[in-house]
């Protein structure tokens, strides 16, 4: 967000980078973790104070009436305000870059919330063409610790679906609007519900951050701001800094963010629900409930271990991928995650969601509910080891690309021959035309890409090499259970043998006649050839 | 008085008003208090204090600095000029530092800073309308300790916690000296430099100096210091 030149020493810029060599952080969180979020309402409806660490932010969505767009005649509106005073940051020093800071804060909001269309803007219509909601989302900006945009989010979320408008009814041409007390408030209607979580970028992209604090911003050498839902949509992508990236860490970035998202969601669900059940029971609502009752004072923070593990296996993995060559285990990995990120979603309630996707979606489900920290963790692992990945995605991932092709194929139909239908025309509207055309051009590039990927897997297929969804697990597994077998003929043959020479020792002293002894000896000589130069005495080693 | 020491004042309240209760006794002023006619008023909101007989001031938590006159201050170097630095002392101005302000510094002999470096320097001049001016060395010429800051790391505390790191009943800097060896600058805008041998010892240093402007009483900064003593020594164990 805010890249300060100056105001930063020298020293703290070199000693960030030394501990990140070390692969911790100054505060002691891993390069995965975010910061603890705290969220409270307050008495009014739309009210929200969101706090990231140290960050502070404050939201308040309010709304009026007023005459729609011409353009857009049966859609409210929407309008986000940041409110961003000098003494909120250090790093400010002046008020050119305080409204730089500004217009960034509110055009990313506008983008994840406003054109993402987070809200059902046609159901802020109260009389077409006359009268529409007009929200207003007003964010103040309490304390500048780093990550003012993610806390931002947050705080607008948590708003937006907190908020009531009021309750209006029309008689003929009369709009009665009705008073909170008189009439129950209406709740807005969410379509989906995104996070922006920020990242900051270090040495040309090798070590990259999520959530920093100001310290880290103040030296990272570039800053993204990724936005996702819980859906694992991609809602915003925005970079300052002038750093190169690769795409598989853009990738990991947004697929850390979808799980951040889901977990936040959760946390933001639950606090609207004892807000809710709060408000039911008529007892005291507000930032004063929400205080701890004893206790005014901060209390004593947890100590943080500096010396704790730092556990960032997935990002050290891409550094290494950037250095070393890639393989093309790792290769198709990544092509299947992506792969993810596409799919087709009809409905888009969360359960339908959990039962629709891969076997392995519905096992991140299941951590998410632990402990956010660990999910983070845990994940990570779980999509870098790969033997676990290859038993976990399975046949869903196979079946999951079977059918991935054909949806698109759907959709490129209509775009060519609505572009021909077009041409056809008496007077054919070349904007339309081209714009048929470059559908059609991107859904064929989509079904070139899919037809490579399908290829690329089918030769891993033919030529045997490992791959995830493939036999190479029943391959291992027949490989054991050969060599198993192998192992077991020797022990066969071992004991077959000192039967043998045990037979032989008896008949050396004259317990049993010789003609039969020696037809067993000649039964058993041809299948152990290669075992009788042994003796007796190595039989416990086996 | 129309407030007793250990109570909580709010900027305006009026201490003493000479003209309704007069006194005979002198009084005192420290930081957070102000006079005005024959009123003493308080411009901080804090709790105030008193050293007999007769010495007042306020004892306030605040992250701003607000130069003073005579201050150990850490700064970073943000602009240079044929003869002046311009610091960033986090005040509201930037401050100037004269490059002869420094120990045996000449006009052909001068120290070498590039912007982003710190410095240790005291406040020379501070007021409310004039530039805030710097110097890295006493009145006779000496360093005393000041000057330019190499390496090591730079946290901001809010000011009361450096203030409190540098009195003599707070003595965290010493109980972390007995284990760790580092070396620390603590200037009164709340800047504290700390550098230790390695990355591990200044970040424990970091942490515990940091962790520390939440202890309330010095049982509980005691307990701090031993588990983050702890945590770096059962760590020493596991290399």
């Amino acid at each position: 967000m805010i890249s300060l030149k100056d105001g930063t020493s020298t020293s703290e810029k070199t000693f960030l980078l030394g501990v990140l060599k070390e692969h911790r952080r100054i505060d002691g969180r891993s390069f995965n973790d975010a910061r603890n979020v705290d969220i409270s309402f307050g008495k009014d409806f739309g009210c929200c104070v969101a706090s990231l660490g140290n960050t502070r932010v404050m939201c308040q969505v309010t709304c009026q009436v007023k005459a729609p767009k011409a353009t857009r005649p049966n859609e409210g509106f929407l309008f986000i305000n940041v409110d961003f005073p000098l003494m909120s940051s250090i790093l400010l020093l002046d008020n050119d870059q305080l409204l730089q800071t500004r217009t960034e804060l509110v055009r990313l909001l506008e983008r994840c919330y406003k054109e993402a269309r987070v809200v059902d803007m046609e159901s802020l219509c109260i009389v077409g063409e006359e009268k529409v909601w007009e929200l207003r989302v007003d964010i103040s900006i309490m304390c500048d610790d780093g990550g003012m945009i993610d806390c931002a989010s947050i705080a607008a979320l948590s708003a937006l679906c907190h908020f009531r408008r009021p309750d209006v009814t029309l008689e003929g041409e009369e709009v009665t609007i009705h008073s909170i007390k008189s009439r129950d408030p209406i709740k807005l209607s969410i379509h989906h519900m995104p996070i922006l979580v920020s990242f900051s970028f270090y040495e040309n992209g090798k070590f990259v951050l999520m959530d920093p604090d100001q310290r880290e911003q103040k030296g990272s050498e570039g800053l993204m701001v990724v936005g996702a839902n819980p859906f694992r949509e991609l809602c915003t992508l925005h970079r300052t800094g002038s750093v190169p990236l690769i795409k598989d860490q853009v990738r990991r970035c947004a697929e850390m963010v979808a799980l951040r998202a889901r977990s936040l969601v959760g946390y933001i669900k639950k606090e609207l629900e004892k807000d809710g059940a709060l408000r039911s029971k008529r007892e005291h609502a507000g930032f004063a409930a929400h205080l701890p009752r004893s206790l005014m004072v901060k209390p004593p923070v947890e100590v943080i271990d500096v010396e704790r593990e730092t556990r960032d296996i997935p990002m050290r993995d891409i550094v290494q991928r950037v250095s070393a060559k890639r393989t093309g285990n790792e290769v198709e990995n990544m092509s299947i995650e992506v792969g993810k990120w596409d799919v087709p979603k009809g409905t888009k309630d969360e359960s339908d969601f959990d039962e629709s996707s891969a076997s392995s979606d519905v096992e991140m489900v299941q951590q998410v509910t632990a402990e956010e920290k660990k999910t983070v963790e845990e994940i990570s692992i779980m999509s870098d080891s790969e033997e676990d990945e290859v038993v976990a995605l399975g046949a869903a991932d196979l079946g999951f690309q079977r059918q991935k092709p054909k949806p698109k194929e759907k959709i490129g139909k209509p775009a060519d021959s609505q572009a021909l239908q077009e041409l056809s025309k008496d007077k054919p509207s070349l904007k339309q035309v081209d714009g048929h055309a470059a559908t059609f051009l991107k859904t064929l590039g989509n079904v070139d890409k899919e037809l490579g990927k399908q290829i690329n897997y089918l030769t891993q297929v033919s030529t045997g090499q490992p791959h995830e969804g493939s036999s190479y697990a029943a391959q291992k597994v027949l490989q054991m259970a050969l060599h198993r077998l192998e192992h077991a003929r020797s022990r066969v043959n071992e004991s077959e043998r000192i039967r043998a020479s045990h037979m032989q020792q008896l008949i050396n002293a004259g317990f049993i006649s010789r003609p039969q002894s020696q037809q067993m000896q000649q039964a058993t000589q041809p299948g152990t050839p290669a075992v009788q130069p042994q003796t007796p005495q190595q039989q416990p080693q086996m | 008085m129309n407030f007793e020491p250990g109570e909580i004042v709010m900027p305006g309240d009026v201490l003493v008003d000479l003209d309704i209760t007069p006194s005979e006794s002198r009084f005192i002023i420290g930081p957070g208090l102000r006079r005005e006619d024959n009123k003493i008023l308080a411009s901080k909101s804090g709790i105030l204090q008193k050293k007999e007989p007769h010495i007042f001031w306020v004892n306030s938590k605040e992250r701003r600095y607000v130069p003073v006159r005579g201050d150990a201050i850490i700064g970073i170097i943000i602009q240079k000029g044929a003869d002046t630095y311009r610091v960033d002392i986090g005040a509201s101005e930037p401050a100037s530092l004269s490059v002869l302000a420094f120990e045996g510094a000449t006009k052909k002999t001068k120290p070498i800073l590039q912007i982003g470096d710190l410095v240790y320097a005291r406040l020379l001049v501070a007021n409310k309308d004039m530039e805030p001016e710097l110097v890295c060395m006493d009145s006779a010429g000496r360093k005393r300790g000041l000057g330019p800051l190499e390496e090591g790391f730079l946290i901001t505390l809010p000011l009361h916690t450096a203030r409190r790191l540098l009195s003599s009943d707070w003595p965290l800097l010493h109980l972390l000296g007995r284990e760790i060896s580092y070396e620390a600058a603590v200037g009164l805008n709340g800047r504290v430099w700390i550098k230790g041998r390695t990355i591990k010892d200044t970040l424990a240093v970091a942490t515990a100096l940091e962790t520390s402007s939440e202890c309330r009483s010095e049982s509980e900064m005691r307990c701090l210091v031993e588990r983050i003593l702890a945590c770096r020594a059962g760590v020493a164990q596991e290399d």
